[in-house]
């Protein structure tokens, strides 16, 4: 779309498929390695239907964001793309696909990058994939001015989501939640030794959580001695052969023991703990247990040192922390607000700052021809003379300038309307350039895909 | 104190409200409206403070309310420099509980109050200051303590709510409660012997037998239990926080019916 003026109107736009409207077997289908979206942002820079792009290809979405003349030729082409390369049908993606153009686009891309349109609510891996996703545009060269700056406030709101936030802080699987507990009884798991029975994909994941804290001892424990010296060496911990020996005399040491089996048959029975408890002394012990069937005797002796909890209440503590990241919508969703507007404003002041410059370089302009004009006529000026008359006809320019100046920035903001720095431009007969060959950003939203009738699934 | 002192009870009072119902949401309200809250009961309780302070001819004319005042100025201090997340944290939530039961107290010893004369003398300012830091340190390690058994007792029911996410770990909420204790316990014993000595010096007496001193040596006497406890288990249990609360309880005893009355 190009207007009279020169003045090329362009729309932001994002056109995509994510858990939300199309079923796996398409998203796997579509979903692009990084060669594959090089290419495509290369294929997209080359055309003069999307001017600037960015390729968003993680196993639960893919997006392309776009800014074209026209939001509809942008996104089929950039479909059209991506069906090609996939060898999807085009009409079949297309049925999946949403289209959310102008502020809703970028509203849109926030809350990505916010975590808040994720598979698991509020998660902080998204964000890093929008910035890979930022960094391969850039390199490409698929990014201009307008996406630089889009992108860079995209990913602030989401850094300042994570930071400002819990949203992404509490845990929401069951492993990561054991450790959450016992760091709720114990704090900082530095000088605590961490005991986890079983060497399987649980334990596994419970280990390297575990790990992560930097505990001063992990001791693995298994049936198959091999298997806990390769979780062991992975980790970072020690391997031990499974034997009721070994977890007694582990009990009575460790401050955590986690236990992932799951074989029918308890591995921590109550006379272990009871032992054990005598042995201790009053130290607090953690026992969780995240195998089903359990691992740990329910019937162990309670006690006040003694914390045990069982898979039921970890999902608990995952649900509790879901909803807590669910409770934490609002105050990002004001953050997503904010971003938004500082994203609009930038837009809206783009149109105004070239005008400006070019007022007040013929402003200096001026003044420099007057004071050549000044010291012909006048060539007995001292230098300092010189300084004070240049000072005092800068002075002259500012304040001239000044408030048309502010006034038209101010109504270009308030109404987005770029005719008053036209206008201004017209009247002071400043250079065509500085009114034409512009990109003015239009603000709307007309979304028109098949997955757009679908209503948006709730967050909360 | 008046209006001013009125008007910051108000205040006070709005935020511990906004604070308290944002948290029990199920979408908590802005953070900015309570930080707010937390800021204008702040300003107001500081002007309180300093009006009070000036109002002093002396360190020792400090009053009971004076001292009330304090601790509860020094709990929004420190939600205050929680910052905006923290105002509606349960920590600052169970903290501000304290300051404000103490800062409403402070408004009823002050009406109490009668304007105390006492030979106005260095050794005394000491005093004064080194006991009201040591209550001071007391009603955070009484906090610490609430908080550790509002913790406890979700953990043992396994009850995962927001208290649960929003608190400190246990091991922390005891460590913090041990560090107040002793440094409470320590300055004052160090009040109590300078104490001992101003009356020594001032009124040619020990005054050993004077009920404030025997009641404050009695609360020296638990805290002092508390950490021997303490140290010799190694680990906190849930009867050393309750004891902990026994022992703020006997501190504030001490301070309503004992430390008004003069030697």
């Amino acid at each position: 779309m190009w207007e009279d003026a020169g003045v090329r109107c362009v729309k932001i736009f994002v056109v995509g498929l994510s858990h939300k409207t199309a079923p796996v077997e398409l998203r796997e289908r579509v979903s692009l390695g990084e060669a594959e979206v090089r290419h495509v942002l290369t294929q997209l820079r080359d055309s003069r239907t999307v001017l600037e792009s960015v390729v968003v290809s993680t196993c639960n979405r893919l997006e392309i964001y776009g800014l074209g003349p026209s939001a509809r030729a942008g996104s089929d082409f950039a479909l059209s793309t991506v069906a090609t390369h996939a060898g999807v049908d085009r009409d079949e993606l297309k049925r999946h696909a949403y289209l959310r153009e102008g502020e809703d686009a970028v509203r849109h891309a926030m809350r990505v990058a916010c975590g808040l349109d994720s598979v698991v609510f509020g998660e902080t891996q998204i964000l890093g994939q929008m910035r890979d996703a930022y960094q391969l545009a850039l390199e490409e060269g698929a990014t201009g001015s307008v996406f630089n700056r889009l992108f860079r406030e995209i990913i602030h709101v989401g850094k300042r989501a994570q930071t400002e936030t819990s949203i992404g802080r509490e845990a929401v699987s069951v492993s990561y939640a054991a450790v959450q507990l016992a760091r709720k009884v114990l704090g900082e798991l530095r000088e605590r030794q961490v005991v986890v029975i079983g060497a399987g994909h649980m334990a596994g994941l419970a280990a390297r959580h575990f790990a992560a804290q930097q505990p001063k001892s992990l001791l693995i424990f298994n049936r198959t001695l091999e298997r806990a010296q390769a979780l062991a060496a992975e980790v970072g911990g020690d391997a031990r052969p499974l034997d009721e020996e070994g977890i007694a005399e582990a009990l009575i040491h460790a401050d955590v023991v986690l236990s992932a089996i799951g074989r029918g048959q308890y591995v921590v029975t109550k006379e272990m703990v009871a032992k054990a408890l005598v042995a201790r002394r009053g130290r607090p012990l953690v026992i969780l247990d995240i195998a089903v069937p359990r691992d740990v005797d329910p019937d162990v002796p309670s006690s006040a040192s003694l914390y045990r909890y069982d898979v039921d209440d970890l999902e608990g503590v995952v649900a509790a922390n879901l909803e807590e990241r669910v409770r934490q919508e609002a105050a990002v969703a004001a953050m997503i607000e904010e971003g938004v507007r500082d994203f609009s404003q930038w837009l809206a002041e783009q149109a105004v700052v070239p005008v400006i410059a070019a007022l007040h370089q013929r402003g200096e302009a001026i003044e420099r021809e007057v004071m050549a004009s000044l010291l012909r006529k006048l060539p007995h000026l001292t230098e300092r003379d010189q300084k004070v008359i240049h000072k005092h006809m800068m002075s002259i320019v500012h304040q001239l300038l000044r408030e048309p100046v502010k006034n038209v920035k101010e109504l270009s903001l308030q109404s987005g309307d770029p005719t008053y720095a036209e206008t201004l431009a017209a009247l002071f007969g400043l250079a065509p350039e500085t009114r034409h060959n512009r990109v003015r950003v239009e603000w709307g939203e007309t979304p028109s895909y098949a997955a757009d009738a679908v209503p948006r699934p709730a967050l909360s | 104190m008046g209006t001013w002192y009125v008007l910051s009870m108000v205040a006070y009072a709005l935020a511990l409200v906004w604070s308290g119902w944002s948290f029990a949401q199920a979408r908590p309200s802005s953070p900015r409206v309570g930080y707010g809250l937390f800021m204008a009961a702040f300003a107001l309780v500081t002007v309180v403070f300093l009006s009070r302070l000036a109002s002093l001819r002396g360190a020792a004319d400090y009053s009971r309310g004076d001292l009330a005042l304090f601790i509860a100025w020094l709990m929004i201090t420190v939600t205050v420099a929680m910052g905006r997340g923290g105002a509606s944290s349960p920590v600052a939530l169970l903290l501000n509980g304290v300051g404000f039961g103490l800062a409403l107290l402070a408004g009823g010893l002050q009406a109490q109050s009668s304007a105390p004369f006492l030979p106005a003398a260095s050794l005394l300012a000491l005093h004064v200051a080194l006991a009201v830091l040591g209550d001071t340190a007391f009603a955070f390690s009484f906090s610490f303590a609430l908080m550790h058994l509002v913790l406890e007792a979700r953990l043992r029911r396994r009850l995962f709510d927001r208290w649960y996410l929003h608190l400190p770990s246990l091991a922390t909420l005891d460590s913090l409660a041990l560090f107040a204790s002793a440094t409470g316990a320590g300055l004052l014993f160090l009040a109590m012997v300078t104490g001992l000595w101003w009356g020594d010096r001032v009124l040619h007496q020990w005054l050993l037998t004077w009920p404030k001193f025997m009641v404050t040596a009695f609360c020296l006497m638990l805290y002092v239990s508390y950490l021997v406890w303490r140290v010799r288990r190694r680990v906190a249990t849930r009867g050393m926080m309750v004891f902990q609360i026994l022992c703020f309880v006997a501190v504030l005893s001490n301070l309503l019916f004992v430390g008004g009355r003069l030697p």
